[in-house]
């Protein structure tokens, strides 16, 4: 009996309709627990570099984590991995909801998905009955509509959907796929992918079982750490962008403006009062975390996080109702909010500098405050149409296309949207800059940069505390604000290494890292997420041990990509940053020479060479001799000219 | 007097996390906790997010044949049908059935004794949308539902194999 994995694939090739549940590879399983971490090895091994994103060959692996569809508090991530058609690189975006659940369910850790579709379809997943079906009757509808057609035609209301809209279908680079209430698998383009193979949805459901090795010991750590949820809830329940003070500062427009959103806490207040309807979860979490609204045309919609501002900020809107209704639009056609925000603001911003004119807008005029205009490109980027046409690729490529300097003016790292954060703050940027996928949440903490603000008494006791998630070592890095020119580099890159292995870790489980690694009182330690791997599957994990698959699963992103070009170059957040100060003068211009230090340290750290390649030590002490090998081949590593470079 | 076990349900806090289903399919196995399958659970919660509507179910008993009712709900504006609500095991459909047997499923309120945290849906619902109440009552109807249960899982068996094949199965299981 197989424990806590499902043990098999399934493995679908559109282009020949052929559908194959497999074994999965247990040594595979050991080797990389799950998740990210399997699924990075599939592509690895089976998508060269050389396969172009819109290629047959490039693979939709969407991969379910080692404890989803257990009782694992907060464990229902869907994860997917894939080569981005925006970024070019291998990406990896997750959502939270119920589908990875539902996927073990009806008995598959990973579905992979090759080639393409001639039509348009609908992949249903029952079980072991998997049919590819004809979806021409929903292309072109939105994604709420696919959902309640989908759930009408297979006659049953617990089925889990994935489904892309109209940004997906029509390629749109910002396009993502949407699961329903809030969660997406979204960034770098994921949902055009589904276009291009002309999977229009994916819906499973199943009535298996997923096994337990350890029973009772897992069952009383699960409860243990619900237990001590309680604390984060409460965190949660209180949360206020303005007593937090760091999310309220934000970026106005293009970059226009850096500087404190106005009255943020007032909105945040008059959401709870005249929006909020009820506070939702994900499978098997008590977070609560994501708030139903009623939107103003009176229908429900979902919200999370910073997505209901990131509109107010880009089209300089200081209107709640107008920013959820971008959002619920967004929702409907698939689209990233983060990334289709900063599109709008960026077009308004070349045509105030006179880059982009009404030749190129068919006529319209362009500017900040207009909520109809918003409302407008939103819809025009989703269809292409237009100046969406030009915009639907993403700043780098829109710029790229528009020339007459507009290039000066997108704002993105490794070709994707950056978050409308001011990325001033040295921990903030040392994360995006050297992210594979720059977004807000998934690589970061919020408590370096929540706990070095507080007072000395809450400060001691939180180290002192049963949540403290850092090792020992870090306690001291905490009783001084960080100093605002990153110049105290030394314990920062400490802790965004740190970081990124134990969200890496949870990448692998399928946690959602509000339980794991995000806010302070996280109730999972590094220490109970691998007894929870080893109870349930039985095998045997310590601490370092899980920590090192962990940083094994992001050093292999690392590689994919250092074959696909990216140096330390790229590891730079938009050249704006180094010039401009935050406003009011928060953070000064980040200083270059602090932050190349910074980033040579954080490489030390993360075992690259100076331009960022993965050293073969390293890759040696993770078990990726193959890595290593692959690297050699191609001449990345050991290579003459590369050496002339590191020197 | 008797004593009433009940377990009630405030739809207005239910987050719709189904972690409810979870533990409940996870307590009612032998070793325990040793599988999850929300489809063997005793509780399953209703949901249409698209209308802001979660609402658990907590499995009744074994009817032999689907009621004709079938009234309808209006919920803010959504029509539903009686069985999106309805806790019976029924023959229309697959909610409250074992999935590979088919034997129906009730709760049991987690047996007796039950564990020491309570009815598990109760303890691990920790937004209150489930209350477990004790009360006593005059003696009214049923309550033998014990026996009920498994003479009813044994009825459904029956049903579905026929007489012979389930005696032939008996015997062989007693000569063991
Ligand atoms: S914390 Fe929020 S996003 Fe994470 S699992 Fe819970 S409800 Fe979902
Ligand atoms: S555990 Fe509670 S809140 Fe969660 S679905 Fe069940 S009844 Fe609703
Ligand atoms: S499930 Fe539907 S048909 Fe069956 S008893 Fe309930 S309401 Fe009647
Ligand atoms: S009381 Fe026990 S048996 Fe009944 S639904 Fe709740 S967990 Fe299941």
């Amino acid at each position: 009996m197989i424990y806590g994995w499902t043990g098999s694939n399934l493995e679908i090739d559109l282009s020949t309709g052929n559908i194959e549940k497999e074994e999965a590879d247990t040594k595979l399983n050991e080797a990389y627990i799950g998740g990210r971490g399997v699924g990075t090895k599939i592509l690895w091994d089976r998508v060269p570099p050389e396969v172009n994103p819109f290629s047959p060959d490039n693979l939709l692996i969407f991969v379910a984590g080692v404890l989803n569809g257990t009782i694992a508090p907060g464990a229902n991530r869907t994860g997917l991995i894939t080569r981005s058609p925006q970024t070019n690189l291998l990406t990896y975006s997750n959502m939270g909801g119920f589908w990875a659940p539902e996927l073990k369910h009806a008995g598959y850790d990973n579905l992979i998905i090759s080639g393409k579709s001639q039509g348009p379809v609908y992949i249903w997943i029952n079980n072991d009955k998997v049919e590819i079906r004809d979806a021409c009757h929903i292309w072109g509808k939105d994604t709420a509509e696919t959902r309640s057609i989908i759930r009408e035609e297979l006659k049953n209301n617990k089925i889990q959907i994935l489904c892309i809209g109209q940004a997906g279908e029509n390629k749109v680079c910002s396009a993502s796929i949407e699961h329903g209430a809030g969660a997406s698998l979204s960034r770098a383009g994921v949902g055009a992918l589904m276009g291009d193979k002309n999977v229009k949805a994916i819906a499973v459901y199943g009535t298996k079982d997923v096994n337990i090795a350890q029973p009772l010991e897992f069952y009383e750590l699960c409860q243990k750490l619900n237990k001590k949820a309680e604390r984060l809830r409460e965190f949660v329940d209180n949360w206020s962008y303005e007593r937090d003070g760091l999310l309220g500062k934000a970026v106005y427009g293009n970059l226009n403006e850096f500087r404190p959103m106005e009255n943020i806490g007032g909105w945040h207040d008059a959401f709870l009062r005249d929006y909020r309807r009820r506070q939702i979860s994900c499978s098997n979490c008590s977070l609560r975390c994501k708030h139903t609204i009623r939107t103003p045309d009176d229908e429900y919609s979902f919200i999370k996080c910073v997505s209901w501002y990131c509109f107010i900020a880009c089209c300089k809107i200081q209107d709640l109702s107008f920013a959820i209704k971008c959002y619920t639009l967004c929702e409907k056609y698939g689209f990233d909010t983060l990334s289709c925000a900063h599109l709008i603001a960026f077009a308004i911003d070349l045509y105030e500098k006179g880059i982009l004119t009404k030749k190129d807008t068919e006529g319209i005029h362009l500017e900040y405050g207009n909520a109809d205009l918003a409302l407008l490109l939103i819809e025009k980027i989703a269809k292409r149409e237009g100046i969406g046409e030009i915009l639907a690729d993403g700043v780098y490529e829109a710029a790229r296309k528009i020339g007459k300097g507009a290039e000066a003016y997108a704002y993105h790292v490794k070709k994707l949207e950056i978050p409308i954060y001011p990325l001033h703050h040295p921990y903030m940027n040392l994360t995006q800059s050297t992210s594979d996928r720059v977004d807000m949440l998934k690589s970061i903490s919020a408590i370096p940069q929540h706990y070095v603000q507080k007072s000395e008494e809450i400060k001691k006791e939180y180290i002192e505390s049963e949540y403290w998630p850092y090792p020992e070592e870090f306690k001291e890095y905490i009783w001084d604000n960080f100093d605002p020119t990153g110049a105290d580099y030394d314990r920062i890159t400490k802790m965004v290494s740190f970081d990124v292995d134990s969200n890496a870790l949870s990448d692998l489980t399928g946690v959602c890292i509000f339980w794991t690694g995000f806010w302070p009182f996280n109730p999972y330690l590094i220490a109970d997420h691998v007894r929870l791997i080893s109870y349930a599957t039985g095998m045997s994990l310590d601490e370092e041990e899980g920590m090192k698959i962990a940083k094994k699963a992001s050093i292999l992103v690392r590689a994919y990509n250092v074959i696909l070009g990216i140096r330390k170059k790229d590891d730079a957040p938009p050249e704006r940053f180094f010039q401009e100060p935050s406003t009011p003068p928060l953070f000064p211009a980040v200083d270059r020479k602090i932050f190349n230090k910074t980033i040579d340290a954080y490489y030390k750290l993360r075992g690259y060479e100076k331009n960022g390649i993965p050293t073969k030590k390293a890759l040696d002490e993770l078990d990726l001799g193959y890595v290593k090998e692959a690297l050699v081949q191609r001449g990345i590593l050991g290579n003459e000219k590369d050496k002339k470079n590191r020197d | 007097m008797k004593k009433i076990k009940k377990i009630e349900i405030d739809t207005s806090k239910c987050t719709g996390c189904r972690t409810c289903e979870l533990v409940c399919s996870a307590f009612h196995y032998e070793p325990k906790y040793s599988l999850v399958n929300p489809t063997r659970s005793r509780i399953r919660v209703f949901f249409d997010e698209e209308n802001d509507l979660y609402v658990p179910v907590i499995a009744g008993p074994y009817v032999e044949a689907e009621c004709d009712g079938r009234k309808a709900y209006t919920i803010k504006g959504e029509k539903y049908d009686e069985c999106c609500f309805c806790p019976v095991s029924c023959p229309s459909r697959d909610l409250f059935k074992e999935p590979d047997s088919g034997l129906p499923l009730k709760c049991d309120m987690c047996g007796e004794p039950p564990p020491p945290e309570g009815p598990l849906c109760v303890a691990w619902c920790l937004d209150d949308a489930l209350t477990y109440v004790e009360r006593e009552e005059e003696e009214e109807e049923e309550e033998e539902e014990k026996a009920d249960e498994k003479e009813s899982a044994i009825e459904y068996l029956i049903k579905k194999y026929g007489l012979e094949e389930i005696r032939d199965i008996l015997d062989r299981k007693s000569k063991l």
